[in-house]
């Protein structure tokens, strides 16, 4: 076959980018600052004041944030920079509410200003909330 | 299933007239099966009422009946919009349309300038809740809910 040694480097090349064609992610490693940034950062003795959530509060935001802006999503808009900003987690706002024991809602609200970007006229739907239950199943959506 | 349409309601001064514009798919995110968007159009085409004025919008929902809180953070300036002919004020609202599976059909509005969500039952218009943020965390009103 002529095309396999073709095949066989695309192939090659989505596993190496971390392409999710073959339903495969390589999850990014996070950056790392050099030694002198990280030798002038001073630590809190206390985090009473930053923004607490429980374990099965946090497991419901990263299943919701996943299913909103999956790792592999392509941007996609009417120019480059709103697709950038769409594209961006930290683009959206969110709001972990626990309902009960085994429920959570889950809300991310897009804003734009934050890159930068004004519309004349709004965009309809393009944040979610996501009702999350205990095991971390997706139950519904708005 | 579905999708999401956007449209423009505008009023044309010279007739003292409302209308819809053409129904619009433009989108800025991509579709998934549960989760639907559409953009409001930025641009009125409408050659023979050049003087329009755009009183707001209107977009469908294939999920669900209610708006959500994107739909409800979204600013869209100037609130309130006059026209120069007869200095009539409109306040600018969006609406949102749902068909259930039943065939029945709901449609909200929300006024820009109150920040008012109101639910048509009956052929009339009733308030039925206040957007008391820019993250359209609703406070509904004694009595009321999205369900008539």
């Amino acid at each position: 076959m002529k095309t396999s040694p073709l095949i066989a480097l695309l192939c090659g090349a989505s596993l190496l980018s971390g392409c999710s064609l073959l339903g495969y992610y390589k999850p990014r490693k996070a950056e790392r600052a050099p030694p002198e940034e990280a030798s002038k950062v001073t630590f809190p003795d206390s985090m009473e004041q930053g923004v607490h959530l429980d374990g099965p509060a946090m497991a419901a935001l990263e299943v919701a944030m996943d299913a909103f802006l999956p790792p592999d999503r392509k941007p996609d808009a009417r120019d480059e920079a709103l697709a950038r900003c769409l594209a961006r987690r930290d683009t959206y706002d969110a709001s972990v509410l626990k309902e009960n024991e085994d429920l959570y809602f889950v809300s991310f609200l897009p804003r734009l200003s934050r890159c930068g970007i004004e519309l004349e006229t709004p965009l309809m739907d393009v944040g979610a909330v996501y009702a999350i239950d205990a095991r971390g199943r997706i139950l519904a959506e708005l | 299933m579905g999708s999401e349409y956007c449209a423009l309601n505008y009023y044309a001064p010279d007739e003292d007239a409302f209308y819809l514009s053409y129904l619009s798919d433009f989108k800025d995110r991509q579709d998934t099966r549960e989760m639907k968007t559409c953009s409001m159009p930025q641009i009125l085409n409408d050659p023979a009422r050049v003087n329009a004025l755009i009183t707001g919008g209107d977009h469908t929902h294939p999920h669900n009946a209610r708006f959500s809180p994107g739909d409800l953070s979204g600013k869209w300036n100037p609130a309130r919009v006059v026209t120069e002919k007869t200095g009539r004020v409109f306040q600018r609202e969006l609406f949102v349309f749902h068909r259930r599976g039943d065939g029945a059909c709901s449609v909200y509005g929300f006024n820009y300038a109150t920040r008012v969500i109101s639910a048509l039952r009956g052929g009339q218009w009733v308030q039925i809740g206040h957007v008391y943020d820019d993250n359209g965390n609703i406070r509904m009103f004694e009595g009321m809910g999205w369900q008539p």
